[in-house]
């Protein structure tokens, strides 16, 4: 591989998915595509190296995720605060039912904003690991693969970040509560 | 056991996802066990739900097209560049070695041919071979 033609291909069949990792791992926001075009062009530099031993879908999980964590590096020099939550992306409206009433649907953005806020709070292994299994629908053995972990680590991470999810979405719901209590 | 209702029957239908009869709904609301359960297991669909949501993304129009633009100047000669540079980085070592090897052999050799003609003619041709070859690896090799 090589040729700009067939590159330009390989970047078509994947720019999906690399736009929804580095968004999902990054938050949204235009930082996205200079992060997308730094991980193609990774890839473009390495593929003279690439014999074909590793799948290129794996290659270029590992390098999104390299990407993404570098991001983190430079933002924690920067100390730039993260917004996960996009108020154009629309996705949270989209998993709510036609039949919601509006309280509900509140609820459930409110729901998936306080989730993928936490996510930014996980430990970068944590994170790709539920971005990765939940998300993109790998498999243990996928992103044991890609992340260089032993299987029962993969399964630890997932669960370590989904009850730490769980916590802070609990705490959330709380300090709603108190909230509203205050307020009444 | 509150009353008719069994609470780990109750828990495991909140655990899988199962609809709640307005008999068990009413019971959960009562019963601490139940509504910590029903809690933990919203919680947990709730995070999994958020998480199975991919964020819609907006790939820009072109987008490949300028990834390809931005790359850098065409593999090939890349590729062709480094070879001759690994190319002559060898010879020179090569050549290097087999002067080094070429020296020590007539060292040891040279005292003993000089005594006659054809030694003499052997040694400067075995001379003559390794700086031609020492000459083809290196300056034959180191262009740009």
């Amino acid at each position: 591989m090589g040729a700009p033609v067939q590159f330009e291909e390989v970047v078509r069949e994947h720019q999906e998915f690399v736009f929804r990792t580095l968004a999902r791992l990054t938050g949204a926001g235009e930082h996205v595509e200079d992060l997308a075009q730094e991980v193609f062009l990774r890839l473009y530099r390495g593929l003279e190296g690439f014999r074909g031993d590793a799948k290129l879908t794996t290659w270029l999980y590992r390098i999104t995720l390299n990407v993404a964590q570098d991001e983190w590096k430079q933002r924690r020099k920067e100390q730039v605060a993260t917004s996960f939550d996009d108020p154009e992306a629309g996705w949270a409206e989209r998993v709510a039912g036609h039949a919601e009433d509006a309280e509900q649907m509140l609820g459930r953005k409110q729901t998936m904003a306080a989730v993928n806020a936490a996510l930014g709070e996980l430990s970068e292994v944590e994170r790709a690991a539920l971005v990765m299994f939940h998300q993109e629908e790998c498999t243990y053995e996928q992103i044991a693969v890609v992340l260089k972990l032993p299987l029962n680590t993969v399964r630890t991470h997932l669960h370590r970040g989904r009850q730490k999810l769980k916590e802070r979405l609990k705490q959330q719901q709380l300090g709603e509560r108190r909230r509203v209590c205050t307020a009444t | 056991m509150h009353g008719d209702i069994n609470c780990e029957a109750v828990q495991q239908a909140m655990r899988h996802g199962r609809a709640l009869t307005a008999e068990e709904q009413a019971h959960v609301d009562g019963c601490g066990a139940c509504l910590s359960s029903s809690t933990d297991a919203w919680l947990d669909a709730a995070v999994v739900a958020a998480l199975e949501t991919k964020p819609e993304v907006r790939v820009p129009e072109g987008f490949a097209a300028k990834v390809v633009a931005g790359l850098p100047e065409t593999s090939g000669a890349t590729r062709r560049r480094e070879r001759r540079s690994y190319e002559a980085q060898w010879g020179l070592w090569t050549a290097a070695a087999l002067v080094a090897v070429g020296l020590f052999a007539a060292a040891v050799t040279v005292p003993a041919a000089l005594h006659t003609q054809t030694g003499m003619i052997f040694e400067g041709l075995v001379a003559a071979e390794i700086a031609g070859i020492a000459l083809w690896l290196s300056i034959g090799r180191v262009r740009p």
